[in-house]
């Protein structure tokens, strides 16, 4: 997806100059002016500088009302060349608060809302509703939640105790029986009801809210923790170090290494919380605050 | 499920705008006044048209959990990425210098063999 601009840019820079420049100046991209190597198609992490002074929103159409992230007088783009078009005011002001936080170089890596919102506008992979639920729907049979283990003693105790209690919330919640187990050649563990429930659940949401929960189900690896993070039951913090249940055990019986465990952590919870930001604002409105007009800061 | 209170939520995302802002004031930012102004809006009930409790003190506090956890990433980052110390810097850490080595050069066998 990024070999055609990168190709174009790079010509550009051997056949004249002043071409990138042009080109930069109207388009911001991920692999703008990447002129060393093409076998790396712009996603590496070089960190570049911020070449930006202001970041401001503006509002681009009156009804439905939607905005647009300016840096100078530059709008953002997706790594693809779309226009950044952002329907809930929060949403477009933490997409700006974040590029502004880029104070000397800009980090893409750590820009989970920006790197977020770009996929679900690119569509990389051009999935559909259908190809995302089938996607999403392979993690139900592998549910972190469902297969446990009962070895140590302290561990299975902590599974009942801390992953029950969601178990049975989104069984009261979505009329499902899901069972846990501690064997790993249990046949039709997901009843074929509870799956037709969780497809229809899906469905329920559009393309781009489905993309974003199959992120969150990527990053902890379980559709019912997802659920309980979407419908509100558990908080972030909550989420991540249920999702990493086994791996906080061992931290309580051995140590906690910092550059590890807590680098993790603290990522997935970024991520989840990104992810679940970008869910809740394409699906609720957020009601619209009075302020001036092109506002900068 | 929010277990901190509004106030507190609120306090934690002040803290985190006026991080690495030195040069403007958070008050300035578009994103302090829409969160000041949906808490304005909210302030009698933390839910939204009835909706679920504490559903937009939910998303507060995932957006300052999302800052947060961003920003302590980086941190841990920046400390850690640089590879491991050497022995010689994980001494001078504890006021200590390793002993010097004298080493007289490596004189070469064969050429004096040949001579």
């Amino acid at each position: 997806m990024y070999d055609d601009n990168l190709v174009f840019i790079v010509i550009g820079c051997w056949t004249n100059p002043f071409i990138p420049m042009l080109v930069g100046s109207s388009l911001i991209r991920y692999c703008f002016r990447s002129t060393s190597s093409t076998s790396n198609f712009g996603l590496t992490n070089r960190e570049r500088k911020r070449f930006y002074k202001t970041v401001s929103t503006v509002e681009s159409s009156q009804s439905p009302t939607k905005y647009e992230i300016l840096l100078d007088q530059r709008k953002l783009k997706t790594p693809s060349g779309n226009l950044v078009t952002i329907e809930n005011e929060f949403l477009a002001l933490s997409l700006a608060h974040e590029w502004n936080q880029q104070l000397k170089k800009i980090d893409l890596a750590s820009m989970h809302l920006n790197s977020l919102i770009n996929t679900v506008i690119d569509n990389p992979l051009k999935l559909n509703k259908e190809q995302i639920i089938a996607k999403v729907m392979h993690y139900l049979d592998w549910d972190t939640l469902l297969y446990r283990s009962d070895t140590p003693e302290e561990f299975h105790q902590l599974q009942i105790t801390s992953w029950d209690p969601i178990l049975k919330v989104v069984n009261e919640h979505l009329n499902t029986k899901f069972q846990s187990t501690y064997d790993l050649h249990v046949k039709d563990l997901i009843r074929e009801t509870d799956r037709q429930i969780i497809e229809k659940y899906l469905s329920s949401y559009d393309r781009s809210s489905l993309m974003i929960f199959l992120f969150i189900a990527e990053q902890l690896k379980s559709i019912l923790l997802s659920i309980c993070l979407i419908k509100q039951f558990r908080s972030v913090e909550d989420i991540s170090v249920l999702s990493r249940l086994e791996t906080e055990f061992q931290i309580s019986r051995w140590t906690n290494v910092e550059y590890y465990h807590d680098y993790d952590i603290l990522d997935t919870r970024s991520k989840i919380a990104a992810a679940y930001l970008i869910f809740y604002c394409l699906n609720n409105n957020i009601t619209r605050t009075i302020m001036p007009k092109d506002t900068v800061w | 499920m929010a277990t901190k209170s509004a106030l507190s939520v609120y306090k934690g995302l002040l803290r985190e705008l006026s991080i690495n802002n030195s040069k403007f004031s958070y008050r300035s930012l578009p994103i302090y006044l829409k969160i000041k102004d949906e808490y304005r809006r909210h302030r009698p009930i933390t839910a939204k048209h009835c909706k679920p409790n504490d559903e937009i003190l939910f998303v507060a506090s995932t957006y300052l959990s999302y800052l947060e956890s961003a920003r302590k990433r980086k941190i841990i980052q920046s400390i850690y990425s640089k590879g491991e110390r050497s022995v010689q810097q994980a001494a001078n850490i504890v006021g200590l210098a390793l002993p010097e080595i004298i080493d007289r050069p490596y004189s070469p066998i064969d050429q004096r063999s040949q001579q």
